[in-house]
């Protein structure tokens, strides 16, 4: 358990935490649970340590990405908020003839790096002296004033005084020591101390009415610059709802706001899964966008929550055996001859079946699919298949795959520059209610170009393309020759032809043309963006073995970002064979509901409890129990008895607990002593587990009795 | 005495109060005051500090004055109270080099100790400013000045009232608070009575004239307007006095702080002199024209107050709550206008508003859409109802609405929330009849929702702990949020507006 990397970091949103198999020491295994996976069969041996590998590099890239979008969004804000406080005490800035000074004041509503970069551009400047305060350095004024005395004064003063007696002297949480200090030093060395209040929301506010109070008592003598860090929006505004008008008006606020929201998402989503210069490993599917368009409008519009929601995409998707080529096919070799090798070990052969059998089925769509020529197609003859050429094959579907990837990312910044220009020059090119949600919009828009559901808007575009006038036309043939022309590299040179079309247009256009002839090179032209997007936008789930580098469909995993908790613990509990067998079903066995006596303890327990009043007799409860465990043991005998070798087995393998094992070997004796104290053990434990969980409340008001926490449970 | 009368003239409401303890310090000082000013607060100590001031250079070889002022906020241990006001009426100011070291008559004398050791140090000060005078018969007063007296620690206050007492010198101890005496005072009457003194509430003439001292930079420094350096200083004083008390007639109903309405006229006038350049510039091509200094016509004079009118009502309500900050030149975009919220936060805050006005036996006939399909529509007209009642000769009872909310159990308001998102939320999908309630519950517990409870607690829209809440929002703002969502308030609320 101890290495397991970034366990004990907090700023980890997701931890893989790798099984390690069952503990030694487990009393408790009565439920084998079996892989939930339904590829173990095909896997590798290796393959979960392959793909972790290949998890992290791919993760790190596209993480690596993200957090670079972010910051390049950062950056202008920055720059001019730092440029903001630096000026903060200069005549620009503040307003002549105010009654008292008032502390300049920023609000940063945005996730801790982005504080992080405002504070180190701003520390930076030399003549700037900074302090970081947190919450719980401010347990109560003393505390907050001394450190924020001390930060300032032991920067840099602590070898320039030697005379200091601490019982002789100023305290060291007296705002006049500070004063002191700030008056020895040369004039212009410090003209700004900047205090920034980290998670500004878990500050007391009553501590902090004070400090500012103080604060302000010695402004402008001591420059004060304040900062504050919020997590939350910025409406509701957390700092008016706290702070009383008579502490707000101490201060000159201004309100700073990271770039969050719909703007922010589109961003990252467009740069980094429909980026031209960048190819992240895997690709989400629509439906992991759609997650997170709902997930976004409903729950948190923070940029942590995209990631954590492609992070967890990404685990996902790796836990498909195949996964590990999606990079290369050199299976954690360092050759192919070696990756070849590896493979044609026997441990392989299922795996090397199943991929094998993959490979062999017919494309999805072929026929619609130009760029599957039939040659050389691996699969023809199973007879001349090496493991060679399987892998081969593989790097050759990876390159089409890639291909046909870049083709729906040309489509879909060709059709947004398009329908850019259009809106520009007065074309309404898509139905848009208001413009609110203009960039949630665009999200679903690539939703419909992963799934190749474009038609509607190529052939809208097409049309409005026929009726736009001959500068409208040339203004729109420029920005996509622009357009072509930055293509990077290898991209442009694939369309090229598309692009020698465009300068054609554009030179005919420039040589002018009359009425009709405009009409017909429009239509022409409408055309062909019409067809050229339809070419482009085509579901990727036409590849060959796309679930290699594309999520397609498969839906994210949204219990383990947004749990339930409470109805999940009561459906375990009513239910608990479907969550630690979930495949019984699968295996073909006759889903039959569990008998109340076949539970564990725990459950029936819970059951009986579902059954009492408002208020529940303990005792009552014990006996209605124990008549349970009664039939329990009654039954296992009968069991035994008609079949005396396999009962035992069977028994266990339905998963009683280590008491059912336990009470097998105490069966002989009859219902004695011993069975009492059994009984009750169990109960007490079962009890236990259920006032854990907090489904009890005790009350001193009735004797023996409990109350219940949980009514009305639907089944 | 001519210091006096300035200081008198630059705190108008407070006149009365500086010549009476004036006279009172100067001639006969009590031992103990109290100065109540729940008004103005933050002006009475400035001019109490002013007043403390001049009676100092008042001192000559007969009488010493000293005199210390602190904050009792600032004070918030005995060693910082005792340490400034030691260090204040000896007028010893600690510095770096020095180690930051209190004043003490002899070397490493200490009086921050306890209160016995600060008696001690105020004898001594008191002997030290005898001394430095060489002159026996020389009498020293002290004066001491509280600000905020009513957040003074307790254990201390008893012996600063008593402090004269305590250390035979004469010193006179003032408290000023926007509290009476008997507010603040020490239980078991172990302070003595004090002085009182009042500050009378600032009445127009007064805070008028507060206004035009405090308005003494007359340009902006960043002025866009080129124009405005060519209209001589004189004519733009001139505007002073119409613009203070048409700034008076508009918002000195509401705000009677005087330290308000100088931030409200502090702000506002950069934006004043932006109104008046730009009038001038459109007003006509003689100004253009013009060479040399402009001069304000009355005409103008009235068209600029015109036009500039409405921007005090505006900024009062931007500025007074501190909802924005100054420069105000762009007020009504710093606040936020709407509430930026979640789809999940704003069906939690529909829900825990029916919950807050609506009465527990309701929920079943308001929300509840039960398997027969639709919502059983047996809800009783809320005009009838007040009308009949009115016929009966009963008391009419006043909507929830208007009484304020009423705290509710979290689980009742999962309750109605969930019927809510079962009825509006056609995304999730809640399958068929049988099984909706139990989706609706699982929905109603995800985590993500309950998170969303602790954000509204936290951005005050709810407030309470677990597991009661009520609802901190308005009928209005609800039905903004309500009508976001497609959810139609009216429908659910018991007595409907």
């Amino acid at each position: 358990m101890a290495t397991v990397p970034g366990l004990k970091d907090p700023n980890q949103t997701v931890i893989c935490i790798p099984y390690a198999g069952p503990e030694e020491d487990q009393e408790d295994r009565p439920l084998q649970v079996p892989s939930h996976s339904p590829y173990t069969s095909q896997d590798l041996p290796d393959g979960f340590g392959l793909r972790m590998e290949v998890y992290r590099a791919a993760w790190k890239e596209c993480l690596d990405r993200v957090q670079s979008i972010i910051e390049a969004l950062h950056a202008p804000k920055i720059q001019e908020l730092a440029e903001e406080v630096r000026s903060a005490y200069s005549p620009s800035q503040t307003i002549p003839n105010l009654p008292y000074p008032e502390i300049p004041t920023f609000c940063l509503h945005g996730p801790a790096a982005f504080l992080q970069d405002v504070t180190r551009e701003i520390l930076e400047t030399p003549n700037i002296a900074g302090c970081h305060l947190h919450p719980s350095d401010c347990t109560n004024i003393t505390s907050a004033m001394k450190s924020l005395i001390s930060a300032f004064v032991n920067v840099n003063a602590a070898e320039t005084n030697p005379k200091k007696r601490p019982a002789l002297s100023l305290a060291s949480y007296d705002i006049n020591m500070l004063r002191a200090w700030y008056d020895h030093l040369e004039e212009g060395t410090c003209t700004q101390l900047i205090v920034v209040f980290h998670q500004f929301e878990q500050f007391d506010s009553a501590v902090l009415q004070d400090l500012f109070y103080i604060c302000s008592l010695h402004v402008p003598e001591l420059p004060f610059v304040f900062i504050f860090s919020l997590s939350s929006q910025p409406s509701p505004s957390y700092l008016h709802a706290t702070y009383p008008r008579d502490t707000l008006a101490l201060l000159r606020v201004r309100r700073v706001v990271a770039p969050h929201g719909w703007p922010l998402a589109k961003q990252i989503l467009e740069d980094t899964f429909f980026s031209l210069d960048f190819e992240p490993e895997v690709m989400i599917g629509p439906a992991v966008l759609d997650y997170i368009v709902d997930y976004f409008t409903r729950y948190n519009q923070s940029t942590d929550a995209i990631l954590t929601i492609l992070q967890l995409t990404y685990m996902k998707h790796y836990d498909n055996p195949l996964t590990f080529f999606a990079r290369d096919s050199l299976l954690g070799t360092s050759s192919p001859a070696e990756a070849e090798q590896k493979l044609s070990k026997p441990t392989f052969f299922p795996f090397l079946d199943a991929l094998f059998t993959r490979i062999s089925l017919p494309s999805p769509a072929p026929a619609l699919d130009p760029l599957f020529e039939p040659d050389g197609e691996p699969g023809d003859d199973w007879s001349d298949v090496t493991v060679a050429s399987l892998l081969a094959s593989m790097d050759v579907l990876r390159e089409k795959y890639k291909a046909r990837l870049r083709d729906i990312k040309v489509g879909y910044r060709l059709m947004n520059l398009m329908k850019g220009v259009l809106v520009k020059v007065g074309y309404d090119t898509s139905a848009k209610k208001g413009n609110l949600e203009v960039e949630k919009e665009d999200v679903e828009l690539m939703r419909r170009a992963l799934r190749g559901r474009c038609a509607r808007e190529s052939k809208t575009i097409g049309a409005a393309v026929k009726e736009l006038s001959a500068a409208e036309a040339k203004e729109l043939l420029s920005s996509m020759h622009s357009f072509f022309q930055d293509l990077p590299g290898h991209v442009r040179r694939k369309e090229d032809k598309a692009r020698v079309k465009i300068v054609s247009w554009k030179s005919q256009l420039q040589r002018g043309m009359e009425e009709e002839e405009l009409v017909a090179f429009l239509e022409a032209i409408g055309d062909w963006v019409t067809q050229y997007l339809n070419d482009r936008l085509k579901s990727l789930e036409e590849c060959k073995l796309w679930d290699i580098w594309y999520t397609g469909s498969s839906p994210i995993p949204s219990e383990m970002i947004n749990p339930a908790p409470r109805a999940t613990i009561i459906s375990a509990l009513l239910h608990p064979y479907e969550y630690a067998q979930p495949d019984t079903e699968s295996e073909g066995k006759a889903p039959h509901a569990p008998k109340l006596w076949e539970l564990p303890d725990t459950s029936i327990l819970f059951r009986r409890y579902l059954e009492g009043g408002k208020m529940i007799n303990v005792y009552d409860w014990y006996e209605s129990f124990a008549v349970v465990l009664e039939s329990q043991r009654r039954e296992i005998r009968r069991e035994r008895r008609s079949d005396a070798v396999a009962s035992r087995n069977k028994s266990d393998g339905k998963g009683k607990g280590k008491a059912r094992a336990v009470e097998d070997e105490e069966e002989e004796e009859e219902g004695g002593e011993e069975w009492r104290m059994q009984v009750q053990a169990r109960f007490i434990r079962a009890l236990h587990e259920l006032d854990y969980m907090g489904f009890i409340k005790h009350t001193g008001r009735k004797a023996d009795h409990v109350l219940r926490t949980v009514f009305d449970v639907l089944d | 005495m001519a210091d006096l009368a300035t200081l008198s003239s630059s705190y108008p409401s407070q006149g009365t109060l500086i010549a009476t303890l004036h006279a009172l310090l100067t001639a006969t000082p009590p031992s103990f005051m109290h100065i109540t000013d729940a008004h103005c607060s933050r002006l009475t100590s400035c001019a109490l500090k002013r007043l403390l001031d001049v009676i100092a250079l008042e001192s000559d070889h007969k009488t010493v004055y000293a005199s210390a002022s602190i904050s009792a906020v600032a004070a918030f241990t005995p060693r910082i109270l005792f340490d400034s006001i030691l260090n204040a009426l000896a007028r010893h100011s600690p510095t770096w080099d020095d180690g930051c070291a209190n004043w003490s008559c002899t070397d490493g004398a200490r009086y921050n100790e306890s209160l016995d050791s600060f008696i001690w140090g105020i004898k001594d000060v008191h002997d030290y400013l005898r001394r430095n005078r060489n002159d026996a018969a020389v009498e020293v007063r002290m004066v001491l000045l509280v600000e905020r007296a009513e957040r003074l620690l307790p254990e201390l206050m008893v012996a600063l009232t008593r402090l004269a007492e305590l250390t035979q010198t004469p010193l006179t101890t003032i408290f000023t608070s926007s509290l009476p005496w008997y507010d603040i005072k020490p239980p078991l009457g172990a302070a003595p009575d004090p002085y009182h003194l009042y500050v009378d509430p600032p009445n127009q003439k007064s805070t008028l004239q507060n206004l035009s001292t405090s308005l003494t930079e007359y340009l902006p420094s960043g002025s866009h307007y080129s124009i405005l350096t060519r209209i001589s200083k004189e004519s733009i004083q001139s505007l002073q006095a119409p613009y203070i008390s048409a700034l008076h007639s508009v918002c000195g109903h509401f705000v009677s702080d005087p330290d308000e309405l100088t931030y409200l006229s502090a702000t506002l006038w950069p934006a004043f002199l932006d109104e008046l350049a730009r009038l001038a510039t459109e007003g006509g091509v003689d100004y253009e024209e013009e060479e040399g200094e402009l001069d304000i016509t009355d005409e103008l004079k009235l068209r600029l107050l015109k036009a500039f009118s409405p921007k005090f009502r505006e900024a009062l309500d931007v500025l007074y709550p501190r909802l924005g900050s100054a420069p105000a030149s762009s007020l009504s975009s710093q606040v936020p206008s709407r509430l930026n919220l979640t789809r999940t936060e704003k069906y939690i805050l529909i829900a825990s508003y029916l919950a807050s006005t609506n009465p527990t036996k309701s929920d079943m006939r308001m929300l509840y859409r039960g398997s027969e399909g639709g919502r059983r529509k047996r809800r009783k007209s809320s005009v009838l109802t007040s009308s009949r009642k009115g016929k009966d000769g009963a008391a009419i009872k006043v909507p929830q609405r208007l009484l304020g909310p009423t705290a509710f159990p979290l689980d009742r308001m999962m309750a109605i929330l969930g019927n809510l998102m079962v009825e509006h939320e056609e995304d999730l999908d809640f399958g068929n009849e049988g099984t909706r309630e139990r989706a609706a519950e699982v929905e109603v517990g995800r985590a993500g929702l309950l998170g969303a409870i602790t954000t509204l607690t936290q951005a005050h829209l709810l407030t309470g702990t677990w597991p009661t809440y009520k609802c901190a929002v308005g009928y209005e703002a609800v039905l903004e949020v309500a009508r976001d969502v497609g959810v139609s308030l009216g429908e659910r609320i018991w007595e409907a507006p």
